[in-house]
């Protein structure tokens, strides 16, 4: 990495600079309260879409995931738009849990529809209120599952660019960003790049500490009730459509009346251009990701090795990289040891590899294991070679996910920013860092045709593959506590 | 067809032994049953002799082929064995007719074969239908149709019929024997269910610590088990304690008088062999709980000795809790040493 160039000194001398410290508390202080705050969004969504009786719960629910398929530098820039002189610290910390309490709700949901009515109804004959059974029969069950996803919404807040830089909040992605671009202190940056990093890490480390403990044991045979709340649910409700309409209506209103205001004045073909580089990026990007995928996907779910799953996990840490990290370490490698990639979208299609392969490889090996060992084993004795059962067998049933774990590459890296900006070739724009440029100076008129092709090209279906089965019958089959 | 025959089989998974010098024959067109509590191998030989688990010493072979030897394994797609694995297995994104005929090569005469197939059980109709569109028996049926279609040399069943109903597997039982027996195919079944082993194989081979420990046909094992495990695997037993004289008579808590000494030991009778009839005069037993399964009723009986035995009688039952009953033991005295 680009910090040993000056020596280790240089290295603790910057992070022992008054600069480094602050920026160290804003970023841990962000990301604290972001999952704080996506932990109480989160769950407090869960508990009345899946315990209530609250009206329009199933549209509510359908709509649930929607804000993660959303860039949150999107709901930055709509927020911007309406009042240019917002900035800071909480309303950063506002937007992000806003965009990440689906992290929090979709698998707390999840496991509220999955725990038995009959512990509940056995609580109840036990003596329990509603209340009580809340507390002490569903919340310790789906506790960790919760913590898991705020760490996740934590990780999210660490490692986002562009909602901090545009609220002028000085968190490690945007000094990074800063320094790099201010272009004589990029050990500086690189320093910094590798503080990120650890504390990425170290969330990680902590997330996969709480799933490891997750219970594990709750059967799916009759799910449980619903709570009747009498008046309140008029208030749940309400609680439940603000924080969709600061989340969901408000950016989607100031995209489309700011676009509707610049008019005519649309160009087109440009927007067109913009679109079709995005997408080839993306597609390059998915399509690396998905190579690099499938043999070790393969590996690991057919073939048990150490290797193989040492590989896995290396593989699989890399969804803490943050994309400015990622940005600077291939700027530093590309400008060195790959002059013929650097400056090209080859080295910016890799980057987004780079960032999104734990997705690709999640599918990937989801996918695989699917398919029960028996059919290879079947397709083994009827004369097939293991290449043979790969073409006849596996991959024509794993291809659906696989093409799934695809496209879900493909949304994600049209959205990416900070590595996008570092690494595009000059000239070379995107949807995003027109956005990024527009908003940068405060043209957030210009901005809106950007922010809406955006949305629309990659948010709409990032939701169809992001929705979870939630709407499935299971959520349907609701049976009525009193 | 093929026989099989294994010899001195080992396998190990790190430092369990799961197969200990296993030797077994299957002898050609007969259908053999490895019958063994879960966890004790059996599903491992089977995986063995398809060729998914390497062995660490002893030699499969099929007919005069050498199929594995120590280190040198013949690949499972070159045994030309037919595999049918608990629940079918079938390819879901592939239609019957395509299952059927996964493991021929694509020609005129295989859709003869596939046709040939699907008659054979039963599915004629349904060759356009997906997998998930079937039944729990139907399913079953494509799978042995899709594993006898390349004429394999030996079929392999895996606990074939556990994740079926009890009607359904009954009858499934008859057909798939019928259709074995007329495919004329060499076939080794393995299963926990002493049920099914005694009524579809030729020969039951009942399985203990990774090893076979007889084989004989249904009868033999159940009338004659070598051990007191077995004995209990084939059916229900009492194990009741017995003396043996040095004339070589045995005598049980159930025999009239006792001898003064002998060999310690314990005898196995099965709950149909014990004979009860209602007595004032020369009762042995009471009658202490009646379990009644429509049929046919256990009637559990308490000896002077305290020793508790059961009676298999057929309904309508005679006897009521508390009669007083003499209990005889008809069958063959089966006399095992304590170790």
């Amino acid at each position: 990495m680009r910090a040993s160039e000056n020596g280790w000194e240089a290295f603790f001398n910057i992070l022992s600079r008054p600069r480094t410290i602050n920026t160290l508390i804003t970023s841990l202080a962000l990301s604290l309260v972001v999952a704080a705050g996506s932990l109480f969004l989160g769950v407090s969504i869960a508990l009345i879409l899946g315990k209530t009786n609250t009206p329009l719960r199933r549209l509510l629910l359908i709509l649930m995931p929607l804000p993660l398929a959303i860039p949150s530098y999107v709901i930055a820039y709509s927020y911007l738009a309406i009042n240019p002189f917002l900035n800071g610290f909480w309303i950063s910390a506002l937007i992000l849990s806003l965009a990440t309490f689906p992290f929090v709700a979709i698998p707390t949901y999840a496991l509220i529809r999955r725990i038995n009515l009959n512990q509940e109804e056995v609580a109840r004959t036990l003596g329990l209120s509603p209340l009580s059974v809340l507390t002490k029969i569903i919340w310790p069950q789906v506790r960790v599952a919760s913590f898991a996803g705020a760490l996740l919404s934590a990780l999210y807040a660490l490692s986002e660019f562009g909602t901090v830089a545009f609220m002028r909040l000085d968190t490690f992605t945007r000094v990074i960003y800063t320094m790099y671009r201010a272009t004589f202190d990029r050990s500086g940056a690189a320093s910094l790049g590798l503080m990120l990093l650890m504390v990425s890490l170290f969330v990680v480390f902590l997330e996969k500490r709480f799933r490891g403990t997750a219970n594990p044991s709750i059967t799916i045979s009759r799910s449980g009730g619903i709570f009747k709340i009498g008046l309140w649910k008029y208030l749940t409700l309400s609680f439940v459509l603000t924080i969709y309409f600061l989340t969901l209506v408000l950016p989607a209103y100031v995209l489309i009346t700011r676009t509707l205001q610049v008019g005519t004045n649309i160009n087109f073909s440009n927007i067109f251009s913009l679109t079709l580089n995005t997408a080839l990026v993306a597609f390059l990007g998915a399509t690396i990701a998905l190579l690099l995928a499938i043999p070790v996907g393969v590996l690991g779910a057919r073939f048990n090795s150490k290797f193989a799953s040492l590989l896995e996990k290396s593989l699989l840490i890399t969804h803490a990289l943050p994309g400015v990290v990622v940005g600077l370490a291939l700027v530093a490698l590309g400008a060195r040891y790959l002059p013929s990639l650097y400056q090209t979208i080859y080295l910016l299609a890799f980057a987004y590899a780079l960032l999104f392969i734990a997705n690709s490889l999640g599918t990937v090996r989801s996918s695989l294991e699917k398919i029960p060992l028996k059919l290879d084993e079947v397709s083994r004795s009827l004369g097939q070679t293991f290449g043979q059962t790969f073409k006849r067998v596996i991959l024509p049933i794993a291809s659906p996910g696989i093409l799934s774990g695809w496209l879900l590459v493909f949304v994600t890296a049209m959205k990416e920013l900070p590595a996008t900006l570092m690494l595009k070739p000059t000239g070379f724009e995107t949807l995003s860092t027109s956005l990024w440029t527009a908003t940068s100076i405060s043209q957030f008129a210009e901005a809106a045709p950007f922010a809406l092709a955006l949305v629309l090209i990659a948010s709409v279906p990032s939701y169809f593959l992001n929705r979870p089965n939630l709407a499935e019958k299971d959520a349907m089959r609701e049976n009525t506590l009193i | 067809m093929t026989d099989i025959k294994i010899d001195g089989l080992s396998v190990s998974f790190g430092e369990a032994k799961v197969l200990d010098e296993l030797s077994l024959f299957v002898p050609s067109q007969s259908l053999v049953a490895v019958l063994g509590p879960s966890g004790c191998g059996k599903s491992t030989l089977l995986r063995a002799i398809a060729g998914f688990v390497a062995p660490k010493s002893g030699t499969i072979r099929f007919g005069t082929t050498l199929m594995s030897v120590s280190s040198v394994q013949v690949p499972p797609e070159r045994r030309n064995v037919g595999y049918v694995p608990q629940e079918g297995a079938l390819f879901p994104h592939l239609t019957v007719r395509k299952n059927v005929g996964f493991g021929l090569a694509r020609s005129k005469t295989s859709e003869k074969r596939i046709d040939e197939m699907l008659k054979l059980v039963g599915l004629s109709e349904l060759g356009d239908r997906f997998p998930h569109q079937l039944s729990g028996g139907q399913q079953f049926r494509v799978a042995i149709a899709r594993a006898l279609a390349p004429a394999p040399n030996v079929m392999l069943l895996d606990e074939p019929f556990s994740a079926l109903d009890a009607q359904l597997r009954e009858e499934l039982r008859q057909e798939i024997k019928r259709i074995l027996k007329e495919t004329k195919t060499t076939t080794l079944l393995v299963t926990h269910d002493r049920e099914e082993a005694l009524v579809m194989a030729d020969l039951v081979a009942p399985m203990k610590n990774g090893k076979i420990v007889q084989l004989g046909t249904p009868e033999e094992v159940y009338n004659n088990p070598v051990g007191i495990e077995t004995a209990v695997s084939t059916g229900d037993a009492l194990m009741v304690p017995a003396i043996k004289t040095k004339s070589g008579r045995v005598y049980t808590p159930l025999s009239s008088t006792q001898p003064a000494s002998g060999q310690l030991g314990t005898v196995i009778i099965r709950p149909e062999e014990i004979e009860i009839t209602l007595s004032k005069t020369k009762a042995n037993a009471k009658v202490s709980e009646i379990e009644y399964f429509g049929h046919d009723a256990l009637i559990h009986l308490e000896l002077p000795d305290s020793t508790k035995v059961s009676a298999r009688v057929t309904a309508p039952v005679a006897v009521k809790i508390g009669d007083r009953v003499t209990a005889k033991q008809t069958g063959p005295v089966r006399f095992f040493n304590k170790d």
